[in-house]
């Protein structure tokens, strides 16, 4: 490319000579001027656009990541004319931000290679697949748990309805066992009635024995009178027998009383002691209620911890991102960087070829530009 | 100087007093504890005889409930928590929970307390 430029340049600068050294030919002249005006023109506009294709192709066509930073980012201050000292100052910002801008994408670059974002990202994702089965297995705890509760506390219930039941039958059976032994009580009352029926009747019996001897001694006149004390005989014999058959029935009253009382008893005390049990039961589930409550909470505590591992990596997920996404920028910081030094440099190389072109015509000292912004 | 300086309860059916102990303290339930939500009661009491207990490295702190004839689920969830913030104690103590065998639910209920922190808690008769 600088091999055709050269020529170009060349072949105006001869065809300058030789018009110059040819005063005869006015007209020639005229033409060889504009030729090499035009020449001039063209060699500058055509190198000018191929720079620019040759800077600014490799920019776009490569990545930033590949390309040695400090190569991309430097803007060769020595090249800068010390004329210029606004651009040189400019240039130095340049480099000083974009090497700071570079040095931070670099270090960020580097850790997330490093570390490998996507290798994060896998770790997150198999973190939340985790935590998700951990929430899920303590929601399932939480399920059981409530079913376990609910089941001990209706077993708890029926338990105490049954408790409840007993010592009804408890009470029941305490008053049949107070009403056995009244009864019993009155069987006796009854006993010493007969008891007594019984010294009456023999007392009759013996009076009316009594009786029969004086009617005896009396002879005939006391016949009616033994007739009378036979007949009390005869009803002291039937009384007696009567309150013999009492007496029996009240002897297998007593016993039958005696026997319910004692089954009664017995059934009291089992039922006191299934009662027991009962509380033992209770008390049991209550305890297996507590245990449960205990499962509970241990699951409550986990679900919290969870909870707040997750929105932790949430946060991380987040941050991860922020990191991606600044990367991003100072990926496309570095390449416009890049881009603005090749610019740079080709505009330098320009400027430096236009003075060396224009040298010869008393240009301006290099570095001043008119109100266009174009080099005088 | 008292081993925990906590303020005895005593409301509704419970009383829960702290008396000092060889190597710590005696925490003392006695009554029911049956109120709708006990954790109110309970929950800064416990937490006061724990901060203690750590600020005054305690050896052992007992938690007596022998005399403690009903205890709701609420209740033991309080216990339960008091119980995990030993695994999280700069200072661990030992805790006992001293219980009465013949009253089913803590038989039950007190043993499933020693698996949250294995090794700090203990019930004994």
């Amino acid at each position: 490319m600088k091999n055709l430029h050269f020529i170009l340049y060349g072949a105006a600068i001869i065809l300058v000579a030789v018009v110059l050294l040819s005063p005869l030919l006015i007209v020639f002249r005229v033409v060889a001027v504009t030729v090499v005006l035009c020449a001039t023109f063209v060699a500058r506009e055509w190198l000018g656009r191929k720079e620019a294709a040759v800077v600014i192709s490799p920019t776009v066509q490569s990545a930033p990541k590949v390309t040695p930073p400090q190569a991309i980012l430097h803007i060769p201050i020595e090249q800068i004319s010390p004329d210029s000292p606004k651009l040189r100052e400019l240039a130095e910002r340049v480099n000083l931000i974009a090497s700071a801008g570079l040095e931070n994408a670099d270090r960020l670059t580097k850790v997330l290679s490093q570390g490998g974002a996507n290798t994060i990202d896998a770790r997150l994702a198999e973190f939340d697949s985790v935590t998700r089965t951990i929430s899920d297995n303590v929601l399932k705890t939480f399920n059981i748990s409530d079913n376990l509760s609910s089941s001990a506390k209706q077993a708890f219930e029926l338990s105490e309805k049954v408790r409840s039941g007993i010592e009804s039958v408890t009470a029941s059976l305490t008053d049949s066992i107070k009403d056995s032994q009244a009864l019993f009580e009155q069987s006796r009352m009854i006993q010493r009635i007969v008891d007594l029926m019984g010294d009456v009747s023999a007392k009759t019996h013996v009076l009316s024995i009594n009786a029969s001897i004086v009617s005896a001694r009396a002879g005939l006149q006391g016949k009616a009178f033994d007739v009378v004390a036979r007949e009390i005989r005869g009803l002291a014999h039937e009384t007696e027998r009567s309150l013999g058959e009492i007496e029996k029935v009240i002897r297998d009253v007593q016993s039958n009383i005696s026997s319910v009382t004692q089954h009664a008893q017995a059934v009291q005390d089992q039922t006191a002691s299934e009662r027991q049990s009962l509380i033992s039961v209770a008390g049991a589930l209550q305890g297996a209620i507590l245990a449960v409550e205990v499962i509970r909470t241990v699951a409550n505590v986990t679900q919290e911890s969870i909870e707040a591992q997750t929105a932790s990596a949430r946060s991380l997920k987040e941050e991860i991102a922020e990191l991606e996404r600044r990367v991003a920028v100072n990926d496309s910081v570095r390449g416009d960087c890049a881009t603005i030094t090749d610019a740079f440099s080709s505009l330098q190389k320009i400027g430096l070829e236009l003075r060396a072109t224009s040298g010869s015509q008393e240009c301006p000292p290099s570095g001043e530009v008119n109100s266009q912004g174009d080099p005088s | 100087m008292a081993a925990i300086n906590v303020e005895s309860i005593k409301q509704d059916r419970i009383e829960i007093r702290v008396e000092d102990a060889t190597k710590g303290a005696v925490v003392r339930f006695i009554g029911d504890i049956d109120m709708e939500d006990p954790s109110k009661l309970l929950d800064p009491f416990l937490a006061k005889v724990h901060s203690e207990a750590i600020e005054k490295k305690l050896e052992v702190v007992s938690a007596d409930f022998t005399k403690l004839n009903f205890l709701n689920s609420s209740g033991i969830k309080s216990i339960a928590k008091w119980v995990m913030k030993l695994s999280t104690a700069e200072h661990k103590y030992k805790l006992r929970f001293l219980h009465d065998p013949s009253i089913s639910w803590q038989a039950t209920s007190l043993q499933t307390l020693t698996f949250l922190v294995p090794g700090a808690v203990t019930v004994e008769k």
